[in-house]
Order: structure tokens, then C-alpha cells, then sequence
């Protein structure tokens, strides 16, 4: 009997090294003070992207992900194994639905007496987030119109002297992507996007909108931009599928730079395995990307989870600045979800958090 | 596990203190808020934000929410509406009973643009007698600061209208008779009177003061303004001093002109 497995203890100190090495990723990056978030600026309410309802269930870990069940994948290298074409048109909107239109107003200059008091008079936090589009997605050309993505979030903290800080922002954006398998295993694509924007994104004093330096706080801004994304995945022919995947994410132009907006070229990477699972598939996936690009680097991880069983997709994600989870079908013509999301854990800020619901519906041939 | 196992993230320190005021503020937990940045301030005594928290603080213990009338003060015609308030100018007398109503004429116009002022912020609530004390201490904290914010400056505004809306129903209206102890008879004595009325005018102006750094714009008509409302003060003690010589009838004429013209209050016996 050997007493000694040379392989066993090699591979169980490389396993241990490995969780001190996450324990420490996660942990270790407390002592620093890269952003601060005394005002909630969290990643999750506070990311400029407009995303699907699947691909927020997952946290954002989709870059694994070779088919995006509700709309085109987020790396464009996949592109070549979807196998069926996809034509369809998705709806999502999030609870607060009510402060849609005290948004457009807010986006379009109106700031008036009526218009304050309701976005500042009764709730602290205010969080509303709606947008559509129209998809295909074929085996060599993706394309995607969002003719509107609208996003709200406001929190107001001391009711005596209000410190305000708010996000609003308008867009409608052009995605095309394409891919071509270069080697056995190996993808490369490129995604290009285009998009028109109108934000505010301020932290303020309330009474700062009473001054005459303060009148143009809450003005809007807006700015176009043309992005050009090159990726490539490698996946390896394996068991579970995994598999490796890199964009380089934000390469491209904006027609003016502001320094409210923030999105420097980025190089994202995720990974991803999909074991079988009873009677489905289970993708989990680990990604490395910013979302509003001003967190910390531990903040950058994003675990997913996807369980795919006949028509019903179950998702979860987790990242450092929240959690998520919720419920895909899709049906032959018709798909729907929802998902819940909250900033509160992992690390939430005592009473300033989010509890936001999404909901979602399609139709699709 | 890594995620779980984690404490919070620290935040900016600073940022991080003031933030946790903040949090007492608005959990109800004034005295808590007080006590913690009282030590702050202690510790850091040229951190004018964390005096400005904590004048917030004692204004939230005088129960005061500046979100639940924001609107209103941000409702950009509110300081034109004010300046139009206070010009308002009283009509001369032309009556043979000149000196008396001229007297009532400028007390009316004065509490008219006190009454108008406050009627332009209609919304902003009454304070109680009780907590009164700690909005004035709450002013204070913020008149002691050399470099304030223009919004802090509005913040200041909009206590310092708490108080002239409090002055105007208690204070303005004291009776400018008084009984005297020897002969038990009601007597001018305008001393209160015109104590109140000073504290009113200095208010007024302070509040313009405070809205010329807030729109500078409007610096040099907001000035004007502040010296014809000393002005206007000063006339009025003036006439005041004038009818303080008045025999019995005419007292009486006085007082049922006072009653006449709205203003019954100032015709009561001040014990």
C-alpha cells in the first residue's frame, strides 16, 4: 500500500492555495479605498449597460454564456453555435413603473415644483428601470435595436438638509455582432454599438436646485458614442464544455466626454462549464468585467448560475455589489420571466438598499 | 464563503462619518446625531460640513423635514415673490388724524409683507414653543460659519422663515397697550412693541442677506431691499415714539382704529 500519493498531495496543496487565494480575493481588498460608496454608488444600480432579464439574473456573468435564451449573446465570438436563427422582440420593465414618466420629464428639462416633491417628498429610494428590443440572432450576424432603455435611480438621506444622489439616463442603441470559428475550439467576433445617450448622474444638496449656481443641477447631458468590440472564445473539448471568453469591451469613440460618465476601454473575461444536471443543463459562469467601471477590483467578479430544463430557464447570479435570481420560460412563440434583485447582500449599507423586480415578456419566431 | 465571510467595505472616512449622522437623522435618533457629531467637531474643528450636520441635527430636533416642502422652495419664482412682498410700499395719510394713520398704515404694511413673505412659503410648517429654542440654536451653529455654502445659505433662509412665521403669530402681534401697576388704567407703552418689531426687521434682513450670497444676481436689489426694510423699521418706531403722547380720547380713538384696520391683537392690555 503506497503511503505516500506524491499526485494526491500535490493536488489537494494546490487546492487549498486556490481558496486561500479566493478568501483573500475577496477579503483582502477591504483595506483599500478605491471608490467610495458613502452614496450607494453601487455597480448594480449605477451600470450605464443595457442588459436582458437573463443577463441580469446571472450578475452579469454571461460572457461564458454561448446562447443568451432572451438575447444575443455578450460575446460576439459565440455567434457560430447558435443553431437555430431567433427574430424577436423583448419588454422589461422593473417595479416603480409609476416614476417612468417623473423620469422622461426629468430627462427632458422639466424639473418642476409638482416633479420634485414626487420623486424627493415621500421615498427615500426610488429605483425604475424599462426597456425594449428587437433581436435577431442567426449563426453568422447578430443584430438588436433598443429603441428605448430608461433607467432611474435617486436616494435621498438626512429629510432635515437632503443630500440627493441621482441617475437617470435615456437611450436608444444599434448592436451588430458577428463570429467565425478559426480553429477547432476557437471563436473570434466583433460587436459594434451605437448609441445615442441623455443622463443626469449627480450627487447633490437638495437646496442646491434653489440657488442660482445650482438652477442647471439637474439639467440633462447627452452624448453619442460608437463602440467597436473584438472577442474571441476558446472552448475546450471536453466534458462540462469549458471554456474561456475575452472582449475587449468600450473600444471605440464618444462624441464628448464627460467626466459624470465614465467607461474606459476594458478587457473582460469570463468563464464558463456546463455540466449535465438531472434532467437539464446547468451553466455556471464566472466573469471579470466593470459594469459602472468605477468599482473595485473584487467588485469586477460576477458568478452566474443558468439551469436550463426543457422551456424554463432558473437563474442566480452574485457579484460584490448584490444578488440576483429569477425564472425564464420560453415558449415556441412566446417567452417570459422575472427576476428579483438586491443590492442588500453581500454587502449592503444598512437601510440604503434596492429590492427591485423586473419582469419581462417576449414574443419571438 | 469568501463573499459571505467579509465585512462591509470601508468607505471614504469622511464621507463615512457624515453618512452615518445622516442615518440617525432620518431613523428619528436627533440627540444620537447631536452627541456623535459633537464629538466629531471636536475632534475636527474646521470641518464646516459636519457643523452644517449639525445644525441639520437640531433642526430635525425641532421636527423640521426640508423634503416634505421641497417643491416649494425650489419653485424658481419664490425669491422674485418674496422681493415683491417686500416692496409693497404703505399710501401716505392725507387725514387730519395724520400721525395716527400714518402709524397704522406702516404697521399694516409691515405686517403684510411679514404675512406675505410667509404666505409665500405657506407650506413650511408652525413650529412648536418647546422645540422652538432648538431652531434658534440650529441658526446659530450656521451664522457662526465664515464660508458657508450658497446652499447652506438656503438651508439657513429657510429656518430663519420658520421663525418670522413663528414671530409673526406670537412676537409682532404683542399689544402696544400696557396695564399700569399704580392706577390700573391701560397706557401706551410701546416698549415691547418695538422690541419685537426690531427683532423682525433684523430677521428680515438677515434673510435677505442670506439670499444675496444664494443669487448673486440679485445682490444689489436684495441690498436695496434690506436698507428700506430698516428703513421702514425705523419709521415705525419713529411713529411709534410720535404717538406715545396721546391723551385719553385719542388712545381710544387709537385703539378702535387698531381694531378697525385688522390688527385687534396690538389693541390688547399687556398685564
Amino acid at each position: 500500500m503506497r503511503l505516500y500519493q506524491p499526485e494526491l498531495e500535490i493536488s489537494q496543496s494546490v487546492s487549498r492555495r486556490l481558496q486561500l487565494v479566493l478568501v483573500l480575493f475577496f477579503c483582502f481588498p477591504n483595506v483599500t479605498y478605491a471608490q467610495s460608496l458613502a452614496f450607494s454608488r453601487n455597480a448594480r444600480t449605477f451600470e450605464p449597460q443595457q442588459a436582458s432579464l437573463v443577463t441580469k439574473g446571472l450578475a452579469f456573468a454571461c460572457l461564458g454564456l454561448e446562447v443568451v435564451p432572451d438575447s444575443l449573446p455578450c460575446q460576439p465570438a459565440w455567434t457560430p453555435l447558435r443553431k437555430d436563427p431567433h427574430l424577436g422582440v423583448e419588454l422589461m420593465l422593473s417595479n416603480g413603473y409609476g416614476a417612468v414618466d417623473n423620469t422622461r420629464k426629468l430627462l427632458s428639462g422639466e424639473v418642476s415644483q409638482d416633479f420634485i416633491n414626487s420623486l424627493f417628498g415621500e421615498n427615500r429610494v426610488l429605483q425604475i428601470e424599462g426597456s425594449g428590443e428587437i433581436a435577431f440572432a442567426s449563426k453568422f450576424l447578430n443584430s438588436k435595436y433598443v429603441p428605448k432603455n430608461l433607467k432611474y435611480f435617486s436616494v435621498v438621506r438626512n429629510q432635515t438638509n437632503p443630500d440627493v444622489e441621482l441617475y437617470a439616463v435615456e437611450e436608444d442603441a444599434y448592436v451588430f455582432q458577428s463570429g467565425i470559428k478559426v480553429l477547432p475550439g476557437l471563436y473570434t467576433g466583433v460587436q459594434v454599438r451605437s448609441l445615442n445617450r441623455k443622463f443626469i448622474r449627480k450627487k447633490f444638496k437638495l437646496l442646491t436646485i434653489a440657488t442660482e449656481a445650482g438652477k442647471d443641477a439637474l439639467k440633462p447631458k447627452t452624448h453619442s458614442a460608437i463602440y467597436i468590440e473584438p472577442g474571441f472564445g476558446y472552448q475546450l473539448p471536453w466534458y462540462w464544455k469549458p471554456r474561456i471568453s475575452v472582449l475587449v469591451a468600450n473600444l471605440g469613440f464618444i462624441s464628448e466626454k464627460q467626466p459624470e460618465w465614465v467607461e474606459p476601454t476594458e478587457l473582460q473575461v469570463g468563464l464558463g462549464v456546463t455540466p449535465n444536471l438531472l434532467y437539464g443543463k446547468l451553466d455556471l459562469l464566472l466573469d471579470y468585467k466593470g459594469l459602472n467601471f468605477e468599482e473595485d477590483p473584487q467588485d469586477r467578479v460576477h458568478f452566474g448560475a443558468l439551469y436550463h430544463f426543457g422551456a424554463m430557464y432558473l437563474m442566480s447570479g452574485i457579484d460584490g455589489n448584490g444578488t440576483s435570481g429569477g425564472i425564464f420560460y420560453r415558449l415556441e412563440s412566446i417567452n417570459a420571466g422575472i427576476m428579483y434583485s438586491t443590492t442588500q447582500f453581500p454587502r449592503g449599507n444598512g437601510d440604503y438598499f434596492t429590492q427591485t423586480i423586473y419582469v419581462q415578456i417576449g414574443w419571438q419566431i | 464563503m469568501g463573499l459571505n465571510g467579509c465585512s462591509p467595505r470601508p468607505q471614504d472616512p469622511s464621507k463615512e462619518k457624515l453618512l452615518k449622522a445622516s442615518r440617525l437623522i432620518d431613523a428619528g435618533k436627533p440627540d444620537e446625531a447631536i452627541s456623535y457629531l459633537e464629538k466629531l467637531i471636536e475632534q475636527e474643528p474646521q470641518n464646516t460640513d459636519a457643523k452644517v450636520a449639525l445644525s441639520s441635527a437640531y433642526a430635525a430636533k425641532a421636527g423640521i423635514k426640508v423634503t416634505s416642502f421641497a417643491g416649494m422652495i425650489i419653485n424658481a419664482r419664490s425669491v422674485e415673490n418674496v422681493m415683491a412682498e417686500l416692496s409693497k410700499n404703505a399710501e401716505p395719510s392725507t387725514t387730519p388724524t395724520g400721525q395716527v394713520d400714518e402709524f397704522l398704515k406702516k404697521v399694516s404694511s409691515l405686517m403684510s409683507k411679514a404675512s406675505g413673505v410667509a404666505r409665500i412659503y405657506v407650506d413650511i410648517p408652525e413650529i412648536r414653543d418647546d422645540v422652538y429654542p432648538y431652531l434658534l440654536y440650529a441658526i446659530e451653529i450656521l451664522e457662526e460659519q465664515k464660508d458657508l455654502k450658497a446652499e447652506d445659505k438656503i438651508f439657513k433662509v429657510i429656518m430663519e422663515i420658520i421663525v418670522l412665521k413663528h414671530m409673526i403669530s406670537t412676537d409682532l402681534v404683542v399689544g402696544i397697550f400696557q396695564k399700569d401697576w399704580y392706577s390700573q388704567k391701560c397706557v401706551l407703552n410701546f416698549n415691547k412693541f418695538n422690541r419685537s418689531l426690531i427683532k423682525t426687521g433684523k430677521l428680515v434682513v438677515a434673510i435677505l442677506e442670506d439670499l444675496e450670497v444664494a443669487h448673486p444676481s440679485k445682490a444689489k436689489e436684495l441690498n436695496e431691499l434690506s436698507g428700506k426694510i430698516v428703513s421702514s423699521i425705523s419709521d415705525l418706531t419713529s411713529a411709534a415714539t410720535s404717538i406715545t403722547v396721546l391723551d385719553e380720547a385719542s388712545q381710544m380713538f387709537l385703539k378702535n382704529a387698531i381694531i378697525s384696520a385688522g390688527i385687534g391683537n396690538l389693541a390688547e392690555c399687556q398685564p
